[in-house]
Formats: structure tokens, C-alpha cells, sequence
């Protein structure tokens, strides 16, 4: 009996969760250690970052080109994460509306470090600290090159195809 | 040499048009000369660093309205100000963006919003935004602490105003405050330069 029940809580659970009503965005907050070992990851797959903020309006408008990349290049080894430098009282007002009205699949992420000149060189020392910006790393192919502007959705295709070749 | 240089340049060109991106922004380092610029205000009139004769140096600020960050540091800008005008460093405020691309940073709008936050110092149109090229600013706000030394004007510091544009009550490190301070000192800055963080300016294209 008690069996029962458990298993009809599980169903129901399953039900909800594959019907994707329960379904909130998942953002994690992350400090500039886990966003280096992410950077870092010793892998042949082709990581793109994207910083930007939901403030951000070149960010926002160039969004879109980031979130359908993957799609462009069927079965590559191909993965965009987001990198909001929003700030952590934002989350749950801006960051996470937008993420779920945009329905972003892709991994976002809110960098809380709020003195940038602590890390931004970690990133990249050419890095002034405007966003957009983006970082394209192959750390098997040891391929690894910093946008720190806007990109075109036909550059970022173009750029992409180079380190996945 | 000539045709080898030439060539090299053409190929930059053609480098830069392939990708679409814009060179490397140029502009002052810290030690070089600022030269003077002449900007409208926001009361109509024309303004000059030569306007001010008794000055020791300035805080020449680019900022603006639209921006968040920009937003969060006013009433610290309006501070430095109050603090340091008195001391011989005024602020300078210049909004450097185009406002075809961004309507809340137009002139009108910046009369009205210095008006209505009661702005104490000049805040100018960069309406070429030829001093904001000549100066190398690439953010809102980006600063940059001139000093008058036997005559001329040098750049002692440039970049943030602080290490924490969310929480001004959490802030360590008040860099532009402890370049002037130094200078007030007759000594030279101990940090000459930091990354400001903000919003990229609006360049006309």
C-alpha cells in the first residue's frame, strides 16, 4: 500500500516534470574559479561564452545568434554557454524572466564577482570591460580566441566553423 | 620599404574588413598630454579645460543616461565633485554616445536629467565624439584624472571609479578618489589604471 502510493507520487512527479509544467530556468551562480576550469576543460568539443547582461542592449540583440549556433552545425562538437555578469539581486527579476520568455536550452550562467578588476584578465587581458563579449576555446586543438565586441550572426558562424574544422 | 609598408597596410585593411571588427581602440596612456577640447554644455554655452585657471587637474568623466552602470555611479560622480572641485579637481562629465542609437542619451534628455538630478558640474555633448577618440575612452563611465604640471595637462589615471558599481556601501578599493588624493599629495598615484566597466559607446557607424 505504501508502495503504492510512492510509486503514484513518482508518476505523478514524472507526469509533471515530462509535460514540462514544472519546468523553471536554471541559472547557477558561479565565481571565477568554476568559469576558468570550464574554460579549461581538456576536451575536443568547442566551447563558445558569451558575457552579457539582460541590461545590455547590443547583448540582448545578438542573443538570438548565440542561442540557435548549435543548431547551424548538426552532430559538431559544438556547445554555447552564457556567462550573465547581471548582477545576483537581478536574478530572479531579470535573468531568469528572460531565460524563461527566450525558452534558452543552452547553459546560462550568472558570474557573481563584483570587483572585475579582480578577473577580467583571467578572461583575457585585452578585455576593457565592455560587453558583449566572447570567447571561443578548443583546448584540444589548443585553439582559443576572445571577441571583445559584437559579432555579426555571419562572423559568428564563420569563426565557429574555423575551430570545429 | 615604402611599397612593403604600403602593402602591409592594405592587407590590415583588408584584415579588418574580412572580420568585420574594429582596430583596437587607441587613445591616451597614463604620462601622455590631454589636449584641450572646447564641447557644448548642457546650459547652451561652450566649455574649455582652459576655462578653468585655478584648476590643479580634473576628473574628466565619460558618461552618460542610458546606462545601468552609468546609473549606479551618478550620484558617486556627483560626489567626487562636491569633494574634489573645492580641491582643485572638478568633474567633467561628457556623454560620448550617438544618440541616433540611443535616444535617452540625446541632448535633450541630458538637459532634463541634469537638471533633474541637479548636476554641479558640466555635463557636454562629444557630438563628433572626437575627444572621446582622442582620449581612448571605450565604456560609460571611463575616467580619466588629469594633472596640471608646468602647464600642461597629464593623464595620472585612467578607469574605474571604484571595485564595486552594485554596492557602493561594499566598496574597498575608491581608485579615482586615491589618484587625486595622491596627487592632492604631490605624489603620483599608486594604481595608474584599472578596467572600467560599463556600457560600450555608442560609435556612429
Amino acid at each position: 500500500m505504501v508502495n503504492l502510493k510512492l510509486l503514484s507520487i513518482t508518476c505523478f512527479g514524472l507526469i509533471l516534470s515530462l509535460s514540462g509544467f514544472t519546468r523553471t530556468p536554471k541559472v547557477d551562480v558561479i565565481k571565477i574559479d568554476d568559469l576558468q576550469a570550464m574554460i579549461a576543460q581538456p576536451n575536443d568539443t568547442t566551447y563558445v561564452f558569451n558575457f552579457w547582461a539582460t541590461w545590455c542592449s547590443p547583448c540582448v540583440k545578438e542573443f538570438p545568434d548565440f542561442q540557435s549556433l548549435e543548431s547551424k552545425f548538426p552532430g559538431a562538437k559544438l556547445r554555447v554557454i552564457f556567462v550573465s555578469l547581471d548582477f545576483l539581486k537581478d536574478k530572479a527579476r531579470s535573468l531568469e524572466p528572460f531565460v524563461t520568455k527566450h525558452d534558452v536550452r543552452n547553459a546560462v550562467f550568472l558570474l557573481d564577482e563584483p570587483d572585475y578588476n579582480s578577473w577580467i584578465d583571467r578572461v583575457d587581458s585585452t578585455w576593457e570591460g565592455n560587453l558583449p563579449a566572447s570567447l571561443v576555446v578548443n583546448n584540444a586543438k589548443h585553439l582559443r580566441r576572445f571577441f571583445p565586441q559584437e559579432f555579426g550572426a555571419q562572423a559568428l558562424s564563420d569563426t565557429v566553423k574555423q575551430f570545429l574544422n | 620599404m615604402k611599397k612593403i609598408i604600403s602593402m602591409f597596410l592594405v592587407l590590415l585593411v583588408a584584415g579588418f574588413v574580412a572580420t568585420g571588427f574594429a582596430p583596437a581602440p587607441t587613445g591616451y596612456a597614463v604620462g601622455d598630454t590631454a589636449t584641450d577640447f572646447h564641447l557644448k554644455n548642457v546650459d547652451g554655452k561652450m566649455v574649455s579645460l582652459a576655462d578653468y585657471k585655478d584648476a590643479k587637474g580634473f576628473i574628466v568623466t565619460f558618461t552618460c543616461n542610458h546606462c545601468p552602470f552609468a546609473k549606479m555611479y551618478e550620484s558617486r560622480i556627483m560626489a567626487l565633485n562636491a569633494k574634489y572641485a573645492p580641491l582643485g579637481y572638478p568633474v567633467i562629465a561628457i556623454n560620448p554616445n550617438d544618440p541616433s542609437q540611443q535616444d535617452e542619451d540625446s541632448y535633450a534628455n541630458m538637459v532634463t536629467r541634469a537638471k533633474e538630478k541637479g548636476y554641479t558640474f558640466p555635463y557636454l555633448v562629444d557630438e563628433s565624439q572626437n575627444v572621446t577618440h582622442a582620449f581612448g575612452a571605450t565604456n560609460t563611465p571611463h575616467l580619466f584624472v588629469l594633472n596640471r604640471e608646468k602647464g600642461t595637462l597629464v593623464v595620472r589615471y585612467i578607469g574605474a571609479i571604484d571595485d564595486n558599481a552594485q554596492d557602493a556601501s561594499a566598496v574597498t578599493k575608491h581608485y579615482t578618489e586615491d589618484a587625486v588624493n595622491a596627487l592632492l599629495a604631490n605624489q603620483q598615484p599608486v594604481v595608474t589604471k584599472t578596467k572600467a566597466i560599463g556600457c560600450s559607446i555608442k560609435w556612429k557607424s
